[in-house]
């Protein structure tokens, strides 16, 4: 099974939206990312749902996220995860965590790469 | 390229402060039972010396790559970004609790303040937050922008020691200092205060063109 994440960005804004359907689960929410440093566009397969473990959710509980393999951001530690603006980045994409809570649940099995996600600019 | 140079110097030289012994290493011939305690042979200190390496100098760990039987290799970066993050729960005493015995899956709980980091530790931290900054690692910078400021603050002396003495250590830890305000949307408000308290402290320890750099950053 195959999970697609689309991320429209405005660079201009620093915000965008985060678009994902799989079955009875949509998600279209806005998203926020680093203005300054964005990853690159492109096509990011072999993603992961997985868990950030040296930083919690509002429970208190690891954080629930989607990993984007270093090699392919050329950079290290990229992820999709809960925030509530830009300041919630560094050069991760951040939505509300419910919408993140919502589209992690879906995806199974975890810990595999099993998530495509595609970054575009407007 | 000179960065590289000085930083591979120190991570040697960081490497070397937890893999030799600390006296004189020709005073006590080596025998077969010192040599097996011989701190070299700690695996543990060597293990971080490898992800210490292979994270700065973007090595694709030979532990995380697979081989299937039609010879093609796959390099599993999630379980390498996993073991890099797990070096920095280690270096920020952060203890990580699964399968908890109370019933949940998981907990995630700091250490009490009675864990005192040791000055080795915040070397190794801060070169964490080097090599982070370096490579635009955005789950470790996020980290770091949470936590390193509280460990700053019941550290200071030793945070500014090591600071000294590892200057290429400075712009990024006071980046990671600076974007704990405001981060998250949180402490904003302390940044003032901190900087009350600190500036003079970092100035006089670091000097006053690294201390006012550093301040800047801060700002």
């Amino acid at each position: 099974m195959s999970y697609i994440i689309e991320v429209q960005r405005n660079l201009l804004k620093g915000t965008g939206t985060l678009t994902y359907t799989f079955g009875t689960v949509s998600v279209s929410t806005t998203c926020w990312f680093e203005q300054a440093n964005p990853i690159p566009a492109k096509r990011y397969t072999g993603c992961y749902a997985t868990h950030m473990n040296s930083k919690t959710n509002s429970k208190g509980k690891k954080r629930e996220a989607i990993y984007l393999p270093d090699e392919q951001t050329g950079r290290g530690g990229i992820f999709i995860h809960m925030g509530n603006s830009a300041a919630w980045s560094e050069g991760c994409i951040v939505i509300k965590e419910a919408q993140v809570i919502k589209m992690w649940n879906s995806i199974h099995p975890k810990e595999t790469n099993n998530v495509t996600v595609i970054v575009k600019n407007a | 390229m000179f960065k590289y140079s000085i930083t591979l110097l120190s991570l040697a030289f960081v490497s070397a402060c937890t893999t030799q012994p600390t006296g004189n290493t020709h005073s006590t011939p080596y025998t077969h039972s010192t040599i097996n305690s011989h701190p070299a042979l700690n695996t543990h200190a060597n293990s971080d010396s490898n992800i210490f390496i292979n994270k700065l100098l973007k090595i694709n760990d030979p532990q995380f790559i697979t081989q299937a039987s039609d010879g093609t290799s796959t390099y599993h970066s999630l379980n390498a970004y996993k073991a890099w993050e797990a070096l920095y729960i280690r270096y920020t005493k952060r203890d990580l609790v699964d399968n908890v015995t109370d019933g949940s899956t998981d907990s995630l709980k700091q250490r009490s303040s009675d864990k005192e980091l040791t000055k080795t530790e915040i070397k190794k931290l801060l070169l964490i937050g080097y090599i982070a900054k370096l490579h635009a690692d955005g789950a470790t910078s996020q980290s770091l922008s949470s936590d390193l400021t509280p460990l700053y603050n019941s550290h200071s002396t030793s945070f500014l020691q090591v600071m000294t003495e590892l200057p290429f250590l400075i712009p990024s830890t006071c980046y990671f200092l600076g974007n704990h305000f405001g981060f998250e949307d949180k402490h904003a408000d302390k940044k003032t205060p901190f900087l009350k308290a600190n500036a003079a402290l970092l100035v006089t320890a670091l000097g006053a063109e690294q201390g006012n750099a550093c301040l800047e950053k801060i700002r």
